[in-house]
């Protein structure tokens, strides 16, 4: 299984997303990995600035040609920010998701060490036959 | 960069392996093999196959021969092609049924014979996940005057698909492809000749592939395309030489929303030994002035009309994208489930296949789709989803 680049400074969990972590701000993505296996993303549906939400519950929707995937809370949360980009060039999430390719940025209101991995533990995760 | 590790053990791989892992193709299991899902992007190779020139792997589908004196008379039988009557070099899309009348799997049977013998001799192409059932029900069908044999691997298929396509070929193998019409299929020498070679038949399958390839102006993308049989050692090379002219490495993705648009049916989804060809509305596949296992039931169905039809469905919601298995309901009601769904590159939405009752299987019917738990608006409409481009001769 292609791993996908892993960058060793940031945070993942076991469901392909990564979590760069700015004090009690937290930018999201998906993994280099996800964006592969999802294929071509056509279309993101991003939610509004103030939205809070439960950890582990859906907050962003990709849509891809062969697929489509939620983008999950990594903890509680209120979002303060989503990539105004996405809407006219969802292509950066599969160009460049760790850059120009992040969903979201929230502010966490919840604990998050009990989901997040670190690179080496993701790799783990993605070589390992599902 | 290390090659990444095998899918699974299980998986047959194509003697395009090699070439895949050099593209960096993103490879996927698909009816038992290896392949590349796509190699950049499927959107790119998508337009690439509408705009250039794509280059498809397709060494997985079967490749089996039929021979013989009785050759034509077992698969007239067989499918609903009345096969007597194909003529030397003709291509044919036909479909095995079942005597029930449902589709087994569609089929390209070509003729390659001059006609000069008695003995005839076919080039019988099923799908990968449908072939060693196809080659059982031939077997078992056959008489003592017909030989069947299948060349996977010895035997690799090229699809090379795109307005550009024929220039591409005459380019790197000096052939004058213009005489070869749709649907025809010749053997065309390796080497360059003068006046350049338009093609020939008589050369046995896999005989022939010593010195030429057999190529047949057929393809599943509904543009200008061309399938070439070569044998399995020169495949890597020759698909090397036609990225160098230009071709694209095009995967099943592309291959999937090419096929999509233009509203072909996909094995094991539009139809899986539960659909008939009237259904699926491919009657103009379906020949009755021959004895063929089906007819019968065919025949009723065409008098009473089919239960339902296969129609095309496009969703004009912005990001709204219906898949396989998406219910399909009619005022409130559900009716079924799309059979193929996804996003048509070309128009820049959402479009499905699905099998409506006969009442409601016309343009302008108002349905909905379900998508993520609400129901979004879409209309039956006309297939093809994108018209054939003004680029095909």
């Amino acid at each position: 299984m292609e791993t996908g680049k892993i960058p060793p400074e940031l945070k993942y969990t076991k469901s392909h997303e990564w979590v760069k972590i700015e004090g009690s701000i937290a930018t999201v993505g998906i993994t280099d990995h996800a964006q592969s296996e999802l294929t071509d993303i056509v279309f993101v549906d991003l939610p509004s600035a103030g939205k809070s939400f439960d950890a582990g519950a859906s907050v962003a929707v990709l849509e891809s040609v062969k697929t489509v995937a939620d983008v999950y809370a990594p903890a509680s949360c209120r979002v303060t920010e989503a990539n105004p980009e996405l809407k006219t060039h969802p292509e950066y999430v599969n160009q460049d998701p760790y850059g120009k390719g992040w969903l979201f940025r929230c502010e966490l209101t919840g604990d998050l060490t009990a989901v997040l991995i670190g690179p080496d533990d993701y790799k783990r995760l993605v070589e390992s036959p599902a | 960069m290390s090659d990444p590790p095998a899918a699974s053990p299980t998986l047959a791989r194509t003697a395009l392996h090699a070439f895949h892992l050099r593209h960096a193709a993103h490879l996927v299991p698909f009816a038992g093999w290896e392949m590349p899902l796509y190699y950049t992007s499927i959107l790119a190779e998508h337009r690439a196959v509408r705009s250039t020139v794509g280059l498809f792997d397709v060494s997985h589908m079967g490749i089996l021969t039929v021979d013989g004196a009785q050759a034509s008379d077992l698969l007239g039988r067989r499918t609903t092609a009345n096969v007597e009557r194909l003529a030397p070099g003709q291509v044919r899309y036909t479909f095995l049924l079942e005597a029930s009348g449902h589709i087994v799997d569609d089929l390209l049977v070509s003729r390659i014979d001059t006609g000069e013998e008695l003995a005839r001799r076919f080039v019988v192409v099923p799908n990968a996940a449908r072939t060693a059932e196809v080659e059982e029900i031939l077997r078992q069908h056959r008489g003592p005057a017909v030989e069947i044999a299948r060349w996977n691997p010895k035997v690799a298929l090229l699809a090379v698909q795109g307005p550009g396509s024929r220039r591409l070929l005459e380019q790197r193998f000096g052939w004058e492809l213009s005489h070869l019409g749709f649907y025809r299929t010749a053997f065309f020498p390796k080497g360059r000749s003068t006046p350049p070679s338009a093609g020939e038949l008589g050369p046995r399958l896999p005989s022939g592939l010593a010195t030429s390839y057999l190529v047949s102006r057929t393809g599943y993308t509904g543009e200008l395309g061309y399938e070439l049989f070569l044998p399995s050692e020169e495949a890597d090379a020759v698909a090397e030489s036609l990225v160098a002219e230009g071709a694209v490495p095009t995967g099943l993705g592309a291959r999937d929303t090419l096929r999509l648009e233009k509203g072909y049916l996909l094995s094991g989804q539009e139809f899986h030994r539960d659909r008939s060809p009237l259904e699926a509305g491919q009657e103009r596949f379906v020949e009755f002035d021959h004895p063929f296992v089906g007819r019968a039931a065919l025949e009723k169905e065409r008098t009473e009309g089919p239960p339902s039809r296969l129609v095309g469905l496009l969703v004009e919601e912005a990001g709204a994208i219906p898949r396989h298995g998406s219910a399909v309901y009619s005022e409130g009601k559900r009716l079924t489930e799309a059979t193929s769904g996804g996003l048509s590159p070309g128009l820049g939405k959402g479009v499905a296949l699905a099998y409506l009752p006969r009442e409601l299987a016309r343009a302008g019917t108002e349905l909905g789709v379900e998508l993520r738990g609400r129901q979004v608006p879409a209309r039956v409409v006309d297939l093809p989803f994108v018209r054939a481009a003004p680029t095909r001769g």
